[in-house]
């Protein structure tokens, strides 16, 4: 029964696929079980052998995602961000076999975002080979200060990989941010400019779909753990 | 006047440092030990910082954020922090916040309560004294000196390196 419980908990799960494959005979048994005891006593017999090898209770604690699995599908697919320098509109979502790392940020951001960005450069460093799938992509939720002058420039100290993304128009910003159920704010109080900003990253593939999401202050070890997961089974299902 | 400072500084931290040594293998609170002296006056307020340290300023942001852990042998107030303005043209004590969600914001507070004998730590996502309005980016592998003002304590000049990541 621990294993039950397991995939409600947000933070420790299985892989992508093996959190499919659970809601999938999830699915089964609420089914059969609307019908009568004894298939309902079959579908449990049914899942308890199936879906303990599967589940994330195996004792291999390195197969975990260590970032939060969002229950609900998130896509970013066509969904598109202008990107400078160039001004080309750049989709949110992953090349082929890859990873993208979506983050809602500010430049004038001393405090959170860099953490962040640094976690995520040591985390590519921990991981050799793999770094080469990483692909990250910052959009600023305050273009008004984050012009194309600054953004890849900031951006450049971190990564020699990115996308700098700096929303044309309002309209834009917020349709990415709902993609991700993301929110972000720029208003003056008192002549000073106040930020408010979202703390996630959020890991993105091929189709656009939201893998894992990393809240503020995961280290870069966990990242790595996370990356060398999801690239992985990348290269797997090729 | 920053010399005496500084003495006052390095002399408070060493005197921290010889009572900590004192306390070690002892159950009851270290001020036990060290007050007996003079134990019918108050102690003098001392400062110790550990672990400090500012953040590499990203090239093409003129924003700079310090961090570190402050104990302290009375309760005393961090009500304030400086740099020269040779390194920021203003600097102010931080506190990042978190709304609802996952969202963030920073703003300035005008105290941050230091408890006797209770680290309060500097980190990023909370409290941090932050630089604004930099002079010139925060190299790596150079340093800045902070005063860091306290209610009681007065001013408490730290050497700073500048770093990638918490030490
Ligand atoms: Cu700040």
């Amino acid at each position: 029964m621990a294993c039950l419980f397991t995939q409600d908990e947000p933070r420790v799960t299985g892989t992508v696929s093996q959190r499919w494959n659970f809601s999938l005979l999830l699915d089964v048994f609420i089914k059969l079980g609307m019908r009568n005891l004894r298939q309902t006593i079959l579908a449990v017999l049914a899942i308890s052998s199936l879906a303990l090898p599967l589940s994330a209770c195996s004792q291999e604690s390195t197969s975990s995602l260590l970032g939060y699995v969002p229950p609900s599908q998130l896509s970013s697919s066509g969904v598109s961000v202008t990107e400078q320098p160039g001004g080309k509109a750049f989709e949110l979502k992953a090349q082929e076999g890859e990873v993208l790392i979506v983050y809602f940020g500010y430049t004038n951001c001393p405090d959170v975002c860099p953490t962040t960005l640094v976690a995520i450069k040591n985390a590519k460093k921990k991981i050799g080979a793999l770094a080469e799938r990483v692909d990250l992509a910052m959009i600023t939720v305050d273009p008004q200060r984050d012009t194309a002058n600054i953004l890849p420039r900031y951006l450049s100290s971190f990564t020699d990989r990115f996308h700098a993304l700096i929303p044309a128009n309002d309209a834009e910003l917020r349709s990415a941010e709902n993609a991700f159920g993301a929110t972000s704010s720029v208003i003056t109080v008192d002549g000073k400019i106040e930020v408010v900003h979202g703390g996630t990253a959020y890991l993105v593939d091929d189709t656009g779909m939201v893998v894992v999401q990393w809240p503020f202050g995961l280290d870069s070890n966990s990242m790595a753990n996370d990356l060398t997961i999801l690239l992985n089974e990348r290269t797997q299902t090729k | 006047m920053k010399k005496t400072t500084k003495a006052i500084v390095v002399s408070a931290l060493s005197i921290v440092s010889i009572s900590g040594l004192a306390a070690c293998g002892s159950d009851t609170e270290s001020a036990d030990t060290t007050v007996a002296a003079n134990s019918t006056a108050p102690a003098t307020p001392e400062i110790t910082v550990t672990g400090q340290w500012a953040r590499q300023s990203p090239m093409a942001t003129d924003m700079g954020a310090a961090y570190m852990t402050i104990n302290s042998n009375v309760d005393d107030e961090l009500v304030g922090a400086m740099v020269d303005t040779s390194v920021a043209e203003m600097t102010q004590v931080h506190e990042t916040i978190m709304g609802e969600g996952d969202s963030m914001k920073m703003q300035e507070v005008k105290k941050i309560d230091v408890i006797a004998g209770t680290p309060t730590e500097l980190k990023a996502g909370g409290y941090h004294v932050m630089l604004m309005k930099l002079v010139k980016p925060l190299e790596l592998g150079t340093e800045i000196s902070v005063t860091l003002k306290f209610a009681k304590a007065g001013d408490v000049v730290v050497t700073v390196p500048i770093l990638e990541e918490a030490p």
